[in-house]
């Protein structure tokens, strides 16, 4: 025990993992040009163990790392127990524990951002109003049946990673859902006449009439993959038929008995307990150029729990910060029917640790102020006394 | 909701280990082992809040405008009606499901070519896509919008101008998969729709019909359906249906003039649909045959039809009625010529509602619409 202790508390696997991080920043960041930002992250740093990577377009399957979860869990161990072990609170060794608690701070804070933190985006044209953002990487499979009160619906949204699995039960839902075939990015158009002569991707809806292309997945940042399933719903009597879903297309509607069910895929959501309505947009850019000068929304924030009713406007560096989330500027554009509209998209952040970075900052940069302050003051009356 | 769940979860988690961290100054091995299952907590805490579980919420109705696909689909609405000159060697198969007409034509040597003519939705302004796409089916690269533009010439289609392009590559079209085959594409942009021409087959074939098959569109003319302007500006057809009392009306299908759903009386579903071309689109048994593949019958032989198909009405002795059945599903058709336009019947659907509604059916498509 006493050597694990040791092995824990020692300076040398301070170093080591210091080592291993530079290693795995640089690893991480090279990679990211062949697998993208979203999966290199992931892969690299959210994860436990890095088994291969691609960098300068080669494959290296044998590569092994510890991956950003170890490497900042053992730090954080080492650093918590060496302090636990050597503590001695004298007055000469404040700074030494500041900068320490610090550096506890900002570790714990990059965990907790990476496991609460959830990023959306709030999409719409002038004149809408929106309850809820979307994410810009996950989606989900929903069945949505009228609620009790007529203008609600009760949806049941599974996540596409469940998809994965092939079959899927749930209490709420009177049947059973089959995955048949499952694309991580894929095509969809309507079917032409003259060149589609094989049998469509689905028997019932818009799959019926529609060509299924499956395409490799993309990893770029400037494109999203537009994933597509092929379900069959069983168990329920009446119930026949296969049903292509993708956030390409419309729900789809089927009954079970005497209650209408509607089916679809779509970006995951986020509903919110308030409505944020776009009344206006403005767009400027340099003139001569298409570089923005400025991005701005002016919203309305209508929250009955509150009563509160109020009008923001969102532009570049004065995002809104409001019930736990913060709604930058993020996108602009004119509505594909009207061009007389405008649209814009808000990115929206939830992160309830987002001060841990700057409280760590603070707290690193105030202890080593205060033993620099205490080791000179120590020094001037050293001098002083001689 | 979710978040909010998780967020309780983990602030709890964390509080949890700070204190326990503070006491272990004075006993360093307790503190340690403290500091273990914090930690081991996190840990477990990651884990629980990446995994996905199924939601079940409420929530106010979407009122989210329909998906760009939605948006695109071909707007349902009456056709005008197209009349040609035959070329000798081609054969007029039964229409496919969105095309207006069908025609096969066969080479010396077994080649094989098809020409269908096709209204689709309104895709004017957007030829590149359209020539793209063709290539991509006979696998070949996209080109630019500058080197579309060049593949196109000018065609005359029913006294309207239309553009050719021509696509050569390997696909399924010909007898043989991968066989050289080349695609002869005419596409014109009326108000209504997007019509393609198409002739499709190996590729020798299809160059020794071209010059036919330009003849052939020169020849095409093309009659405005017989419909009005109501007064909110939607067309609507002016047809006097006599429909018995407990048939409601649909909205009509791609190709269909009309629909109509017979009630439920609780043995099952059917419905009735009437559309109409100016040819018999194929002849009797092409339809037949067409009918039958619906019901998942197989086809039959000229010889068989007389003992299928009966005369739907003595005034008219060239209507015709067929009568179906497989397993529980029945199909009524009827093909009926007036004034040189052919009228399509259908009931279709569980045997048992079908019965019933026979001879309101027949007296259906007896009447004059």
């Amino acid at each position: 025990m006493e050597r694990f202790i040791k092995c824990i508390t020692s300076l040398r696997l301070t170093v080591v993992c210091l080592a291993f991080g530079i290693i795995l920043v640089w690893v991480g960041t090279v990679a990211q040009a062949d697998e993208g930002l979203y999966q290199a992250q992931a892969r690299y740093f959210k994860h436990w163990l890095v088994l291969g990577a691609t960098m300068f377009g080669y494959e290296i399957p044998y590569l092994i790392l510890p991956g950003g979860y170890l490497i900042g869990t053992v730090l954080l161990v080492n650093l918590v127990a060496a302090h636990i072990k050597r503590f001695q609170f004298t007055w000469k060794k404040l700074g030494i524990h500041v900068t320490h608690a610090g550096i506890i701070l900002l570790l714990v804070g990059q965990l907790t951002t990476d496991l609460l933190s959830r990023e959306t985006q709030m999409r719409f044209a002038e004149g809408e109003t929106r309850i809820y953002s979307e994410s810009g990487q996950q989606n989900e499979l929903v069945f949505l049946t009228d609620a009790a009160n007529p203008d609600e619906d009760e949806v049941v949204a599974i996540p596409e990673a469940l998809l994965r699995r092939g079959e899927v039960h749930h209490p709420k839902l009177p049947f059973a859902l089959r995955v048949k075939q499952y694309h991580v990015n894929s095509r969809i158009r309507e079917r032409g006449p003259m060149v589609d002569t094989g049998a469509p991707p689905a028997t019932e809806g818009i799959g019926a009439k529609a060509v299924l292309t499956p395409v490799p997945e993309t990893r770029s940042m400037d494109e999203r993959n537009l994933p597509s399933a092929i379900v069959e719903l069983t168990g329920a009597p009446g119930l026949t038929g296969t049903w292509l879903v993708s956030p390409l297309l419309d729900l789809q509607e089927f009954k079970v008995g005497d209650r209408r069910w509607r089916l679809g895929m779509r970006w995951s959501r986020a509903y919110h307990p308030f409505s944020v309505q776009l009344l206006k947009t403005t767009h400027e850019v340099y003139r001569g150029t298409d570089k923005p000068k400025n991005f701005q929304s002016r919203v309305r924030i209508e929250n009955p729990a509150r009563k509160e009713n109020r009008e923001v406007d969102i532009y570049m560096n004065n995002p809104l910060r409001y019930e736990g989330l913060t709604f930058y500027q993020y996108q602009m554009g004119r509505d594909e029917l009207d061009q007389n509209r405008g649209t814009s998209t808000l990115q929206v952040v939830r992160n309830p640790s987002w001060l841990t970075p700057y409280v760590g900052c603070l707290a690193v940069g105030g202890g080593l102020v205060i033993q620099f302050m205490l080791h000179l003051a120590g020094f001037i009356s050293r001098r002083r006394k001689q | 909701m979710m978040f909010s769940e998780q967020n309780g979860v983990s602030a709890v988690a964390v509080r949890s280990g700070a204190p326990a961290s503070a006491h272990v100054a004075r006993a360093p091995g307790a503190g340690l082992r403290i500091l273990a299952l914090g930690w081991t907590a996190l840990a477990l805490l990651a884990a629980g809040c990446r995994r996905e579980a199924i939601a079940v919420y409420t929530v106010p109705k979407d009122k989210a405008r329909p998906s760009a696909m939605a948006q695109s689909s071909p707007r349902v609405q009456p056709q005008p009606m197209l009349s040609w000159v035959l070329p000798a060697d081609w054969k007029q198969k039964a229409a496919g499901q969105l095309n207006v007409a069908t025609f096969s034509i066969s080479g010396a040597g077994g080649e094989q070519a098809e020409v269908t003519i096709t209204p689709l939705t309104n895709l004017s302004g957007r030829d590149v896509e359209i020539v793209n796409m063709w290539r991509e089916r006979v696998g070949l690269d996209p080109l630019s919008r500058e080197q579309v533009e060049t593949q196109f010439e000018p065609v005359t289609v029913a006294g309207e101008s239309g553009r050719m392009f021509q696509i050569d590559g390997t696909t399924k079209l010909g007898k043989e998969q991968n066989a050289a085959a080349r695609i002869v594409t005419v596409v014109v942009h009326r108000p209504d729709a997007s019509w393609f021409y198409k002739l499709a087959g190996d590729a020798s074939l299809v160059e020794e019909q071209k010059p036919a098959f330009l003849q052939f569109l020169r020849t095409l003319r093309i009659q405005e359906s017989s419909e009005t302007e109501s007064a909110d500006g939607s067309a609507k057809p002016s047809f006097n249906w006599q429909m018995p009392a407990h048939w409601t009306e649909m909205p009509a299908g791609q190709m269909q003039v009309a629909k109509f759903a017979v009630p439920d009386r609780g043995t099952g579903k059917a419905e009735v649909s009437v559309s109409r071309f100016p040819t018999d689109t194929g002849g009797t048994l092409a339809n037949v045959n067409r009918w039958r593949k619906q019901l998942g019958l197989g086809e039959v032989q000229e010889n068989e039809l007389a003992s299928i198909v009966s005369v739907l009405d003595p005034a008219n002795p060239e209507a015709r009625l067929v009568d179906l059945t497989h397993d529980d599903r029945r199909l009524l058709g009827a093909i009926v010529p007036r004034a040189g336009i052919y009228w399509f019947y259908k009931l279709v659907g569980d045997a048992k509602a079908v019965a019933p509604e026979r001879e309101a059916f027949i007296q259906f498509a007896r009447s004059t619409p």
